[in-house]
C-alpha cells in the first residue's frame, strides 16, 4: 500500500504542485548523463531554482514531458538539449519548466533494491499470499490488481518524451560564400559553407551568355569549392552581344544529394588604361578579351634651343600587338630625341579608339 | 440436475472452450500486432516503428526518437497481458480437456479480461502516441539556399498492411470488448451454476464454496 500511495504521489506531480518527481529515463537524448533505465529523483524549480547547465524536467502538458539540459534563456523562455541530441529542443515557456534533477540512481541499483525489497515482502508474507492463491474467489481480482499496479507503476515512472525530429537529426545545408572570376578569366571559382554534407562530383556545367548556352566542365579543386572552367569563346560571345553579365549554372553531386546552383557574374567591359612608366608605354586590358592594337606610332621629338622650336626627329610605326585578358603590355620607346609621342589605336564595342601620351626621356 | 441447470451447463461447455481458445488467439494477435511494424519509413529516414521497438537510421546515422523509447516501454506492460492472456488460455484448455476443474481457469479468464478493458485504453493511447511519432518522420529536407536548389531528399511515412490498419481504434475495440463479453458470458454461466448447486445442498447458509467439477 506504502508503495502505491507512492506512485500515486509521484503520478500526481505530473498533474498538479508536488515537490518531488519521480522519472524513469527512457530515451537516449542525455546519453550517457543519464541512461535508459536510470531513475531521475528532481525537486520543483519553486524550492531549489535552475540555471543553464541545470537538468530540468519540463512538460507541455502531464503526459509529455522531456528531461534535458537547459543551454540559455532567451526573454520569457529556456532552450533545452539532450546532451546526445546533435541539435536544441524548440524554446519553451519558462512555466513549463516544473523540476530540476538533483539525484539518478542507475538501473544497477535500484532495479535490484526493488527486486530484493519484493522477494523479502513475499517471504515474509507467504501465508499470507499462498492463502490468497488458494482462495479462487479472489483470483481474478488478484490479477487484476497485479497488472494495474504494474500499469500505474509504468505510467507514473515514464513520461512520454516530448520530441521533435529536429533536434535528434542534423540538417544538411550548403551555402554561398562567394562567386569569383580568376584571372585571366579561365576560371570561375565558385565557395561553398557546407555543414554535415560533402561535394562529390560535377555533374554539370554551363555558362548562359545572353541567350546563347555554352557547355563547360568544372572539377572540385576542394571540399567546400568548385572550379569552372570558361570556354575561351564565352567572352568573345558575351563581347560580340555587348552582354554586360553570364549565369553560371552547376549540377553538383553532393554525398546527401544533388544541388543545381545559378550565379550571375558582371563583366564590365571598358577600354584600355593607358599610361607612361619610365621610357615605356603601359598597356593594360581589364577585360577577359585579347584587345588588337591595330595602330602603333611613335613621334621621337626634340627641342632646339636656338630655334626654339621643336622638331621630329624620327616617326617609327611598329607592328600592331595584342594585349592578353587581364595583361598589361609595354612598349618600349627607346630615347631617341627629347621626348616622344606614342599613339595607340585599337577598336572598342565597334568604335575605334585612338590614345595618345607623351613621354619625356630625360 | 434441472433442464435450465443442464442447459447451463453445456453452454457454459461451449464457452470455456471458446473464450480459452479466443484468450490464447487474442494474446498471440496482439503480441504479433505490437511487435510488428506498423509503419514503414522510405527515403532520407529509413527503418520501421512498431509499438515495442523501431529501427529508423538518417543517413546511417541511428535516430533515436524518445517518444518512440517512451512507447516502447509502456508496451511492455500490454506485452505481459497478452503473454498471461495465452497462459491463462492454454491452462484453462487443458484444463478442461483433460477434465479437470477448470473453474480456475475461467477466473484467470476473468482476472484476464479486466484488466483488458483497462488496458485497451493504454492501447489505444499509445497507439496515437507512436501515430503522432510517427508522424514527424515524413521530412522534406528539399530547400533553397543561397547556394541555390538544394535536393537532399524526403522521407514518406507508410502504413503497413494489414498491421497498421488492425491497429485501428476501432478494430482494437471490437477484438478486446469481444473477449471481455465472452468472458464474462462465461464467467456469469459458471457463477450461475455454482448458485444452483449451492441451492441443491441445504442448508443454504453452511454449504461450503465448491465449483463445478470439483
Amino acid at each position: 500500500m506504502v508503495v502505491l500511495a507512492f506512485f500515486v504521489l509521484i503520478l500526481l506531480s505530473r498533474f498538479t504542485y508536488f515537490p518531488v518527481n519521480l522519472s524513469l529515463v527512457t530515451g537516449y537524448s542525455m546519453y550517457p548523463s543519464l541512461k535508459p533505465g536510470d531513475l531521475l529523483v528532481s525537486l520543483h524549480k519553486d524550492i531549489i531554482g535552475y540555471g543553464v547547465g541545470d537538468v530540468v524536467v519540463w512538460c507541455s502538458s502531464p503526459t509529455y514531458c522531456t528531461v534535458h539540459r537547459v543551454v540559455e534563456f532567451r526573454d520569457s523562455y529556456v532552450v533545452t538539449k539532450g546532451d546526445n541530441n546533435p541539435s536544441e529542443d524548440p524554446p519553451v515557456p519558462e512555466s513549463y519548466v516544473r523540476y530540476k534533477a538533483v539525484l539518478v540512481i542507475p538501473s544497477i541499483v535500484w532495479l535490484p533494491a526493488c527486486l530484493i525489497y519484493v522477494s523479502l515482502h513475499l517471504i515474509r508474507e507467504k501465508e499470507k499470499i499462498l492463502g490468497l492463491l488458494k482462495d479462487f474467489r479472489n483470483i481474478e481480482l488478484l490479477v487484476f490488481s497485479i497488472f494495474m499496479v504494474i500499469n500505474l507503476a509504468l505510467i507514473a515512472l515514464i513520461p512520454v518524451h516530448h520530441f521533435t525530429i529536429e533536434s535528434a537529426i542534423t540538417k544538411p545545408s550548403i551555402s554561398l560564400v562567394s562567386v569569383e572570376i580568376l584571372d585571366p578569366g579561365s576560371l570561375i571559382l565558385i565557395r561553398y559553407s557546407t555543414q554535415h554534407v560533402s561535394l562529390l562530383s560535377v555533374a554539370g556545367c554551363s555558362i548562359e551568355v545572353g541567350n546563347q548556352v555554352i557547355k563547360c566542365s568544372a572539377y572540385i579543386p576542394a571540399s567546400d569549392s568548385v572550379a569552372v572552367v570558361v570556354p575561351p569563346e564565352t567572352y568573345v560571345t558575351a563581347y560580340k552581344d555587348r552582354v554586360a553579365s553570364l549565369k553560371t549554372l552547376v549540377n553538383l553531386t553532393l554525398d546527401k544529394g544533388f544541388l543545381v546552383g545559378s550565379y550571375s557574374l558582371q563583366i564590365l567591359w571598358s577600354k584600355l588604361t593607358v599610361s607612361v612608366s619610365n621610357s615605356s608605354l603601359v598597356v593594360s586590358n581589364p577585360n577577359y578579351i585579347p584587345v588588337n592594337i591595330t595602330y602603333a606610332r611613335i613621334t621621337y621629338m626634340s627641342y632646339d634651343e636656338k630655334a626654339r622650336t621643336h622638331k621630329v626627329v624620327q616617326v617609327e610605326e611598329p607592328r600592331g600587338f595584342t594585349v592578353p585578358p587581364r595583361a598589361t603590355y609595354k612598349l618600349l620607346v627607346d630615347g631617341r630625341g627629347e621626348y616622344a609621342y606614342v599613339m595607340i589605336k585599337y577598336s572598342f564595342m565597334g568604335e575605334e579608339v585612338v590614345e595618345q601620351r607623351r613621354i619625356d626621356f630625360s | 440436475m434441472s433442464r435450465e441447470e443442464l442447459i447451463l451447463v453445456r453452454r457454459l461447455r461451449k464457452l470455456v472452450v471458446l473464450a480459452s481458445a479466443y484468450s490464447t488467439f487474442l494474446g498471440a494477435y496482439i503480441t504479433y500486432l505490437i511487435t510488428a511494424p506498423i509503419y514503414l519509413v522510405d527515403g532520407v529516414i529509413k527503418g520501421y516503428v512498431a509499438l515495442t521497438h523501431h529501427e529508423l537510421v538518417f543517413y546511417g546515422t541511428p535516430v533515436r526518437h524518445d517518444a518512440l523509447v517512451s512507447a516502447s516501454f509502456l508496451s511492455l506492460s500490454i506485452l505481459a497481458l497478452n503473454t498471461y492472456l495465452v497462459f491463462a488460455g492454454v491452462l484453462t484448455l487443458y484444463l478442461f480437456f483433460s477434465g479437470k476443474n477448470f473453474n480456475v481457469g475461467v477466473k484467470w479468464l476473468f482476472g484476464g479480461a479486466l484488466t483488458l478493458l483497462a488496458f485497451s485504453g493504454l492501447l489505444l493511447a499509445i497507439i496515437r502516441i507512436v501515430s503522432a511519432a510517427a508522424t514527424q518522420l515524413s521530412l522534406n529536407l528539399n530547400q533553397v539556399t543561397s547556394a541555390g536548389a538544394l535536393y537532399l531528399g524526403t522521407s514518406n511515412v507508410y502504413t503497413v498492411y494489414p498491421t497498421g490498419y488492425l491497429l485501428s481504434p476501432l478494430m482494437i475495440l471490437v477484438v478486446t470488448q469481444a473477449y471481455v463479453v465472452l468472458v464474462t458470458a462465461t464467467y456469469l454461466h459458471m457463477a450461475l451454476i455454482d448458485e444452483y448447486r449451492l441451492a441443491r445442498q441445504p442448508p443454504y447458509r453452511e454449504t461450503r464454496y465448491r465449483v463445478v467439477g470439483s
